[in-house]
């Protein structure tokens, strides 16, 4: 055997080593559209990373029509881990809901109407089963900041996330009756019932049954007046509002260091500080929020004076915060202020405060979960 | 009256004989008339709701067969054609009677988890009675004096791990006065976790006493040098090879596929052929079936309600998450909030790097988020802290119980934030998981018994006090730094009470499982101290348990980690006295086969086909024996042919220490003129030497071998060695050097299981590449 047919077979091998590495490509792949909830471009591009999957899934997201095409090799992958994985990214399907605490996390503007979410329902102690509007403040964040003078609606919403957990009164699992009352149905004995049957070879592809959920029963939601934004960033002097938001910042350092006693101390000078403000000294646009929140900054304020558990004032600075921020928004201040969130604050629903630094010191968990949160706006 | 159950439901036959058809997978398919026995099902099932009190006969045919869960056929064992093993239920007076036939060509036994029973029925093969020969049929009959969530499993060798585990439930009765409304009458459903892996569990065990990483490198957990410098760890990682510890984790075993009842997915829309909706309330009755896995729990519709704990009710306790410890039960209550919603509960390994779920309820499935990925490096931070220098750990002056402090909150981003963030060190809570955070996490101390369980005041009380002990380079696992074939049983007397204490001085937590008895966790509830059989303990952590001996006969104590059991970590209880075993005929024999189970050897052996060479070696081991030939054989004399024989013992707990008898054999043309004498000045006889040596060897911080042996003819050689020095994720270093003036150096590219591709400068043998073959 001479060199040349050496050669010319290790030609043959590797050209034959060439088709293989191409046959995947071969493969049967899927074309399929299917809805996924979002709202913008920032939505577009995390919906089509997550459901990617290098060469054998692409997912391409159509912004208007909510619609995404799923093109996928299905050997590979198919449809209901595509849509799983976009859900776990913060994404709804009609397959799957995203996790709550992801949605969460999920920017403000990209967090849509959750039509697909079934309202809780809420067993009160007489047995009635009330339907909870779901929906009620899953725009809270986004008009928060469309239209800041639309303050009243804030006072109805506590929860600045946008999944509000409703608790469910669970009569009977917390007391335990020692009685025993005999109970006519017997607890079913199914011997033998076997869930196991993964002996096979035969492996169906775990096709999801998406039902489209009643979209009836859902409460219909909130719209959000969508208004642009006020904020003008003209030339202004130093407002007169200083001292409140000084005041404030030194509240949210007592409550940083979890110090019940020195928060009461600044809740006071704070009382002061907005009982001091002149409405006629006031610009325009100051003067319209002032209108709207004064009565309550002085609510909360008081509250917290009054409170000797760290706790409680906590809660009371959940909405301090949210309205000190609208006054903010319609002031201005000498130096950067930064909105920040923690979302595991109030109960797991998240909250927010006011800070002039960038890190984050938590003022709902002092030293517990000190830097757990995040900057969710600059308010230059 | 007695009434039959035969455990085969009719939907997996029809499923499975689809299987069959196709792949034609199951092989022995025969004796089986299911129509007669759907029968016998329903008359049994009505039979039980009007009659209590009855035999309950199973028929459990245990079958080799081929299993596929990953796209690759592997063998398994099969129950009644069914991985999980089929659920038995019965109801708190009963008498049980199963018929075990065994149709493998192994022997194997059953073993009922957690069940109050005269000993020749626990199922432990050579303790309580001999094992279940092939093709033979045994018979387990023992009244049920109990109720609760409990599990079976197999007791022989690894069976477990390929499936033989299975749920046992035992109902409570309505008149019984503890009967719960509210909970014991909720719709039910039992489900056993497990894990799957397509390794044989045989080469598993041998790959974890071979210290592998192949496992680590499945999980990107390898944590080598590179990795630590791109995350700033690089001082953290450093220590922790000067401390001699390999990359730490929360697991040993990468595993495939997470099963819940068989299955990594499951939509329960159903129970009992009620359809699941908003608002109801489903109890779980959970057992953890996995040979070495934990499993956080976790639940897309609230908060869970624990109510039971291996198989003893507890007050109900609200939780966000709970580990479930191997071999543990839990009973969990959860509600479903809405309607056409399924709720994801996702049972996540401990190492957070495989998952299953179970979708409850019907419609849309509301997913739980998963668990985020550990900080390996914060853990190997911590871990460097609680080390001390001689192996020891140190608890810096917390005593730590009952899983309350868990060092590994450091790890747990959910918990502690992301990586980047500093925790504040002088936090006395910065190890307590529910003071750092929103997230309730289940512990110990939070189990109370609804019922006194206080023992009877007038016995006498023998105090026991074990250590368990090991070490992770050499997968040793023991207590007292004894594994079960170099211990006596423990001697205990009826009636009395008897309080076992605890510490962990080893560096993985252990799930210990007493047989036969439940205990009492003394855990700061008084008089009403959860009642359990599996305590999970984390390193450094003392427990304290107590028990009133009252069954006769000889009782496992052991970690229920499938792979720390058969490597001796455990004991046997025995009462004094007591009746001889009719089961056990010969009990020399009897131990002797059990001891067999740890003194096993393992084989490892590994080859690299180089151009300037062929290198390998050869090593047999077991707890303390080492029996190790290496060889370096050149492609001509100059390069010379070597062979060196070690056999040793290693000395100790950590096993640093390993004196040894050497052989040697060399042979390798100089040069002419070339003459070679050691750094001693004593002249090597490498041309042609045949040596016998005595030596030892040590493992220095970093892990560095010193070997020094004295030759017969007085030569001395002192040699430093290390292999495997993680480079990066699949690279590995080695170095050698000795007083014989040879020096070696080398990289290993990982590149699979068994096969990496080397290159190396060797001393005698000059520069050369090559494939390596390890086993």
């Amino acid at each position: 055997m001479n060199i040349l047919s050496i050669l010319s077979k290790i030609g043959m091998v590797s050209v034959m080593m060439i088709y293989v590495s191409c046959s995947p490509k071969l493969n049967p792949t899927l074309v399929e559209n299917v809805t996924i909830y979002g709202n913008c471009s920032m939505c577009k591009s995390k919906i089509e990373a997550a459901g990617g999957l290098s060469k054998f899934a692409k997912v391409s997201w159509n912004e208007k029509t909510k619609i995404a095409t799923l093109t996928y090799d299905k050997s590979k992958t198919n449809r209901d881990q595509i849509l799983k994985k976009i859900a776990l990214a913060g994404y709804d399907s009609d397959a799957y809901l995203a996790p709550d605490d992801t949605y969460a996390n999920l920017a403000p503007c990209c967090q849509y109407q959750r039509v697909n979410k079934v309202a809780i329902k809420e067993k009160s102690t007489d047995g009635l089963i009330v339907d909870i509007n779901y929906e009620l403040d899953s725009n809270s964040e986004i008009s928060d900041k469309q239209d800041s003078i639309k303050s009243e609606t804030l006072v109805v919403n506590q929860n600045q996330t946008a999944s509000p957990k409703v608790d469910i009164i669970e009569p009977g699992i917390a007391l335990p009756d020692p009685i025993a009352e005999p109970i006519t149905e017997a607890p079913k004995t199914n011997s033998g019932t076997s869930i196991g049957k993964n002996i096979t070879k035969s492996t169906t592809p775990n096709r999801s049954t998406s039902t489209a959920p009643d979209k009836a029963k859902n409460p219909s939601p909130k719209s959000s007046t969508s208004k642009s934004k006020t904020t003008t960033p003209a030339v202004k002097s130093i407002s007169q509002l200083k001292p409140v938001f000084d005041n404030y910042f030194a509240l949210k350092d007592a409550l940083v260091k979890t110090d019940a006693t020195s928060a009461s101390a600044k809740a006071r000078t704070l009382l002061a500080a907005i009982k001091a403000i002149k409405m006629s000294d006031l610009n325009t646009e100051e003067h319209t929020v002032w209108m709207n929140v004064n009565k309550k900054l002085l609510a909360e304020t008081e509250l917290i004076i009054g409170y000797k558990d760290v706790k409680k004032q906590r809660v009371s600075f959940i909405t301090l915060s949210k309205h000190m921020y609208n006054l903010l928004k319609s002031s201005n201040y000498e130096s950067d202020v930064y909105y920040q969130f923690c979302p595991m604050a109030n109960d797991g629903k998240g909250a927010n405060w006011l800070s002039k630094e960038k890190a984050v010191k938590n003022p709902y968990y002092g030293n517990e979960m000190l830097t757990c949160g995040k900057v969710v706006e600059v308010i230059k | 009256m007695e009434v039959h159950i035969h455990p085969i439901p009719d939907q997996v036959m029809l499923e499975f004989g689809f299987g069959t058809n196709k792949n034609n997978m199951i092989n022995k398919q025969s004796s089986m008339r299911f129509s007669n026995k759907i029968c016998v099902l329903c008359l049994s099932l009505f039979a039980q709701i009007i009659l209590a009190q009855k035999t309950v006969h199973y028929d459990l045919y245990v079958r080799e067969t081929e299993v596929n869960f990953t796209g690759k056929a592997r063998r398994a064992i099969v129950v009644n054609q069914q991985i999980p093993m089929p659920t038995l239920t019965f109801v708190q007076g009963d008498t049980a009677e199963i018929y075990v036939h065994n149709e493998l060509n192994e022997e194997t036994s059953l073993h009922w988890h957690g069940l109050f029973l005269p000993n020749k029925e626990d199922g432990v093969p050579n303790l309580t009675q001999m094992p279940i020969k092939p093709h033979t049929t045994h018979i387990y009959k023992f009244p049920i004096i109990q109720n609760g969530t409990h599990w079976y499993h197999s007791h022989t060798g690894l069976q477990e791990q390929i499936g033989m585990y299975g749920n046992f439930v035992m109902l409570k009765r309505k008149d019984d006065p503890t009967y719960r409304k509210g909970i014991d009458d909720l719709p039910s459903i039992p489900i056993v976790l497990s894990e799957w892996t397509d390794y044989n569990p045989k080469n598993v065990h041998r790959m974890l006493h071979n210290a592998t990483d192949w496992f680590a490198i499945k999980k990107n957990a390898v944590q080598s040098y590179s990795e630590a410098i791109k995350a700033g760890h690089f001082k953290t990682k450093l220590q922790n090879e000067w401390k001699r510890m390999l990359a730490m984790d929360v697991s040993d075993v990468y595993y495939d596929r997470i099963l819940m009842n068989g299955k990594p997915n499951t939509d329960l829309k159903t129970i009992d052929n009620k359809k699941i909706k908003g608002g109801d309330k489903v109890r779980l009755r959970i057992s953890n079936g996995g040979a070495s896995s934990y499993f956080w729990l976790t639940y897309a519709g609230g908060k869970m309600t624990v109510v039971a704990s291996d198989g003893n009710d507890v007050e109900p306790v609200e939780v966000d998450r709970l580990l479930i410890a191997v071999s543990e039960t839990y009973d969990i209550v959860v509600s479903i909030p809405a309607d056409s919603t399924a709720y994801e509960f996702l049972a996540t390994t401990e190492d957070r790097t495989n998952s299953a779920s179970y979708y409850i309820g019907s419609g849309i499935k509301q997913l739980k988020s998963p668990q985020p990925r550990l900080k390996y490096f914060e853990g190997m931070k911590m871990m460097n802290e609680m080390m001390k220098m001689n192996g020891d750990l140190d608890d810096m002056g917390m005593s730590m119980s009952l899983n309350q402090m868990d060092m590994n909150v450091v790890m747990y981003p959910e918990i502690t934030g992301d990586a980047k963030q500093k925790q504040d060190e002088n936090n006395p809570n910065r190890y307590n998981a529910n003071a750092l955070s929103e997230i309730v996490t289940l512990n110990y101390a939070m189990l109370k018994s609804p019922t006194k369980t206080d023992l009877p005041i007038e016995a006498s009380t023998k105090e026991l006090k074990f250590e368990l002990t090991g070490n992770m380079n050499r997968y040793v696992w023991s207590m007292d730094n004894k594994v079960v074939s170099e211990a006596d049983k423990i001697l205990i007397k009826k009636g009395e009470n008897v309080r076992i204490i605890i510490y962990n001085g080893s560096m993985m937590r252990h799930p210990m499982h007493l047989h036969g008895h439940d205990f009492r966790l003394l855990n700061g509830q008084g008089d009403f101290a959860p009642l359990k059989n599996i305590v999970d303990i984390m390193p450094m952590e003392t427990d304290t348990l107590e028990f009133n001996a009252n069954v006769e006969g000889d009782w496992f104590f052991h970690c229920h980690i499938l792979y720390h059991m058969m490597s001796g970590m455990g004991r046997v209880f025995s009462y004094e006295n007591q009746e001889v075993n009719p089961l056990i005929p010969n009990p020399i024999l009897a131990r002797r086969k059990l001891n067999a189970d740890d003194r096993k050897f393992h084989i490892m052996t590994e080859n690299d086909f180089a151009t300037n060479g062929n290198d390998g070696m050869f090593m047999l081991q077991n707890t303390r024996w080492s029996v190790n030939t290496e060889w370096r054989l050149g492609h001509h004399d100059r390069h010379g042919y070597e062979t060196e024989t070690h056999v040793g013992r290693y000395i100790g707990k950590m096993q640093w220490l390993m004196p040894f008898i050497g052989f040697d054999w060399r042979y390798r043309k100089l040069a002419d003129g070339e003459n070679e004498n050691n750094l001693f000045d004593q002249t090597s006889t490498k041309d042609n030497r045949r040596q016998v040596s005595l030596g030892v060897q040590y493992t220095l911080p970093m892990m560095v071998q010193l070997q020094s042996e004295v030759y017969h003819d007085g030569n001395v050689r002192v040699q430093l060695m290390r292999e495997d020095i993680p480079i990066a994720k699949r690279l590995r270093m080695a170095f050698m050097v000795n007083t014989d003036k040879e020096y070696m150096a080398g990289f290993k590219y990982i590149l699979g299981k068994n096969l990496g591709i080397t290159a190396h400068y060797d001393s005698d043998m000059g520069a050369g590449v090559g494939i390596t073959f390890n086993y």
